[in-house]
């Protein structure tokens, strides 16, 4: 592809307030292609604002966002869906009312030109074209490992699965990149390794890069290579994991004040 | 009652029903994507009885050709409406696009007094609906078997585009919640947009086959037959379009066996639909096949 090389995500001095209250502050990130980059920070720090804002769900109040050096701060989240950033949420937003396969196929119609009219009338090319999303659909869903449960509404399956069916709906829609939004909340520790094994396999599986929020640091330092963390909409450190765990900043942040002063 | 005014009224009964179901349709489908009731969809099939009427009347065309027209330009005319009158209120309180929906009804009625003129219109009925059948020893003429058939084969189709298409998975995924729609790459404007094309164009066909059904049209008669299909389909529990074909079919057999068995009552016809919507509302205001009650978030 002609971008390699340019970083897959950045963002340059973006600020978002919310009336008189900046949510996030000149917040400023480079991700390489195929990272695996984490932003942490505690509760209120603005790390789902930044990725509303990626996603296209805020327009920020100042600064870019660029994909693979096209400026998109601004588009609508559908044509930035089009564009190649999917992402899941921290409070999970499965379409209740459709099935674990629809839910999937919502997502794959991202990369289909067929309109209703062919639909009605093209029969045979529509039906092929169903079909081959369907056998993609189910695929996705092995990938997941939720290909048993493609009948039941998306609302019956268990909390964790929840999770792994936004993740392939987020897949269906043909990312580069891939935010992921505390994935591995509310889960149990078997599940969590899972999560694990799952998002750095299905990076490498579909060449992604993948921004992940997170708190279970175990999941954040086990397997992102850079993070940045966030506190009260700024950034206050950057780096590996090795060299986040021991800032003084990024322990003040997390255990208040008091702990830094003593030392 | 002999068994010839009995089938005499069934048929009367599955008519009214289909027409009621076509109209209903509308009204559940807005309501199912943008949680409003489009109070102006009465009017909507008003209008359309109008493009039909002057596309044969004044610009003589073919029935068939002046019929399509009409139902095209009723599409438009609820794509247009939306995007004038609910679009810009999408994000304002439920109850301002409810208001500007009532704007649009007394609108469009008041409009079509002025330009259509008060004094009602013979709407053309081509000769070939007016076909005696003869069946069972019961002679109806072929609109009382044209109207059922062509609303199954709508509702057939209308079924197949929520379904079975693209386009219905986007307007179901919208249903349920927008954001999370957009940022799966569904145009939710253009969902909203083709959920007021189709509905309008189901109003449309109710609309003509009410003109060849009545012969007469007129500004006001958009208004009870409104009123009735947005019963209807809270009856049989809005938001789901099974619910407003079934609503509609109550409400029109409801009506005309009401007349046949209890004469004494025709006056009340009317008030038939709106003791039907107490009641549901009492008993069971999700409707008869209504979910059960969920927030949008």
């Amino acid at each position: 592809m002609s971008d390699k090389g340019l970083p897959a995500l950045v963002c340059e001095n973006v600020t978002m307030r919310f009336g008189g209250l900046t949510a996030v502050s000149e917040f400023n990130l480079v991700v390489p292609e195929g990272a695996l980059f984490g932003l942490i920070g505690p509760n209120g720090a603005g790390k789902t604002t930044v990725f509303n804002i990626v996603s296209g769900v805020l327009h920020p109040s100042a600064g870019s966002v660029k994909l693979f050096g096209d400026d998109i701060s601004g588009f609508s989240p559908d044509r930035i869906a089009h564009r190649g950033i999917a992402r899941t949420f921290q409070n999970i937003r499965l379409f209740r009312n459709l099935t674990v396969l629809d839910n999937v196929l919502v997502g794959l119609h991202v990369r289909r030109e067929a309109n209703l009219a062919e639909a009605l009338l093209a029969l045979p090319r529509h039906r092929a074209e169903e079909a081959r999303m369907a056998s993609t659909a189910t695929q996705l869903l092995r990938d997941v490992g939720l290909e048993d449960f493609s009948s039941y509404r998306a609302s019956a399956l268990p909390y964790g699965q929840q999770r792994r069916l936004e993740i392939a709906r987020a897949l269906a829609t043909g990312p580069r990149v891939l935010l992921l939004d505390e994935p591995a909340a509310g889960m149990n520790p078997a599940e969590t390794e899972d999560l694990m094994r799952l998002i750095t396999d299905i990076r490498e599986r579909f060449d992604l890069t993948i921004l992940l929020i997170e708190h279970e640091m175990k999941v954040v330092m086990g397997i992102c290579e850079r993070m940045t963390v966030l506190d009260h909409g700024e950034t206050i450190a950057e780096g590996t994991p090795a060299e986040i765990q021991c800032n003084e900043r990024v322990i003040k942040a997390y255990l208040g004040g008091g702990v830094v002063a003593e030392n | 009652m002999t068994m010839e005014i009995f089938l005499q009224n069934m048929a009367n009964g599955i008519t009214l029903g289909s027409l009621y179901a076509l109209l209903a349709i509308g009204y559940t489908m807005v309501y199912g994507i943008l949680r409003l009731i489009n109070f102006a969809h009465g009017e909507i099939f008003m209008i359309s009885t109008y493009f039909a009427f002057y596309g044969t009347a004044i610009f003589a065309l073919p029935w068939q050709i002046s019929f399509l027209i009409a139902i095209v330009l009723t599409a438009l005319l609820g794509v247009v409406i939306e995007r004038a009158a609910y679009r810009p209120l999408r994000d304002a309180p439920r109850i301002s696009a409810l208001i500007s929906a009532i704007g649009v009804s007394f609108l469009m009625a008041n409009l079509g007094l002025v330009i259509f003129g008060g004094r009602p219109k013979t709407f053309y009925r081509p000769p070939i609906f007016q076909t005696p059948i003869e069946l069972g020893g019961v002679r109806v003429v072929a609109l009382f078997f044209v109207i059922p058939a062509l609303t199954a084969i709508l509702l057939v189709a209308l079924n197949y585009i929520v379904y079975k298409t693209k386009t219905g998975l986007a307007m179901r995924a919208a249903q349920w919640d927008f954001d999370t729609a957009r940022l799966m790459g569904v145009d939710v404007d253009r969902a909203i947009s083709i959920t007021f094309a189709i509905g309008s164009a189901l109003a449309a066909v109710g609309g003509i086959m009410w003109g060849l059904r009545f012969a007469e049209i007129n500004p006001n008669m958009g208004l009870f037959p409104g009123l009735k299909c947005f019963i209807a389909a809270v009856f049989g529990g809005i938001g789901n379009i099974s619910g407003a074909v079934l609503g509609g079919f109550i409400l029109g057999f409801g009506e005309i066996m009401l007349v046949a068995f209890l004469p004494g009552l025709a006056g009340y016809r009317d008030a038939f639909a709106f003791i039907l919507l107490i009641l549901i509302l009492l008993v069971r205001p999700t409707g008869l096949l209504g979910d059960k009650q969920r927030v949008k978030i």
